[in-house]
């Protein structure tokens, strides 16, 4: 059978949607993974969530290199400054301050506080012999 | 409060090694009531005027809602006379020491005992 010429010898660019989504997907990745981390009650640093964003952010990077497009463009923008407050949040933000708290071989100083029934609670409470685990958590908000 | 749901699962671990599992937060008598009801086998502890948190130098300045004061989370292993053992305060507040780990440092710092 005889070759046919393509029907118009122009030659259109393949659409690059499907990078452009794998980089969305791979940026709500990390979320996603977070939330199966807390369903499990790990919960460590979650480096995964901006380093899988800015995985992403590349990928959408190369459709845009690709095949430029207006929402393609903006997409990237917009993705790229989220990737941006990730990192924001998780390098700056969710530091702690540095500890200079009472240290090791220390005594718990003198405190008072209360019980949630409301006795008072207080750091004699805490030297009747028996060990403690003392925890400070961010409360119920 | 996740934290706490690990611990409250671990409790007869804590008990068995007779170590009693005191959490302080700086929410008031009601809202500690509420999280005791839901937590019983820990101790809550209503830290309302922070005076606990900043005898143990915890306070996070303007991480709280509505950019007040609050616990950076902390956790101290203090023996029966009140004296720290041992303490973890991880670089990030995200971060939250597991039970697993907690009852590792609870056995090399009372080991033998």
């Amino acid at each position: 059978m005889e070759n046919l010429p393509s029907n118009t010898g122009v030659s259109v660019p393949p659409r690059r949607w499907p990078l452009f989504l794998m980089g969305v997907l791979m940026f709500l990745l990390g979320p996603a993974i977070s939330v199966v981390q807390v369903i499990l009650g790990q919960l460590g640093m979650p480096w995964h969530v901006p380093v899988l964003a800015a995985v992403g952010v590349l990928f959408m990077a190369g459709s845009v290199l690709q095949r430029p497009g207006v929402w393609r463009s903006v997409g990237l923008v917009v993705f790229a400054l989220l990737c941006g407050l990730e990192w924001f949040f998780v390098l700056v933000v969710a530091k702690t301050p540095p500890y200079e708290g009472p240290q090791v071989s220390d005594k718990v100083p003198e405190f008072a506080a209360t019980y949630a029934d409301g006795r008072a609670f207080t750091n004699k409470d805490l030297e009747d012999g028996k060990p403690s685990v003392l925890l400070f958590y961010r409360g119920h908000w | 409060m996740l934290e706490l749901g690990g611990l409250e699962k671990h409790h007869e671990e804590f008990d068995k090694r007779k170590v009693r599992v005191v959490v302080v937060s700086n929410d008031d008598q009601a809202s500690a009531a509420m999280t005791q009801t839901q937590f019983p086998d820990l101790i809550v502890i209503s830290d309302a005027q922070q005076n606990l948190a900043k005898a143990m130098r915890v306070i996070q300045h303007g991480m709280g809602p509505g950019g007040s004061d609050t616990n950076a989370p902390t956790t101290f292993l203090v023996d029966g006379a009140g004296y720290v053992r041992w303490l973890f305060r991880p670089d990030r507040f995200l971060v939250r020491l597991s039970p697993d780990k907690l009852l590792a440092a609870v056995d090399e710092t009372w080991k033998g005992n």
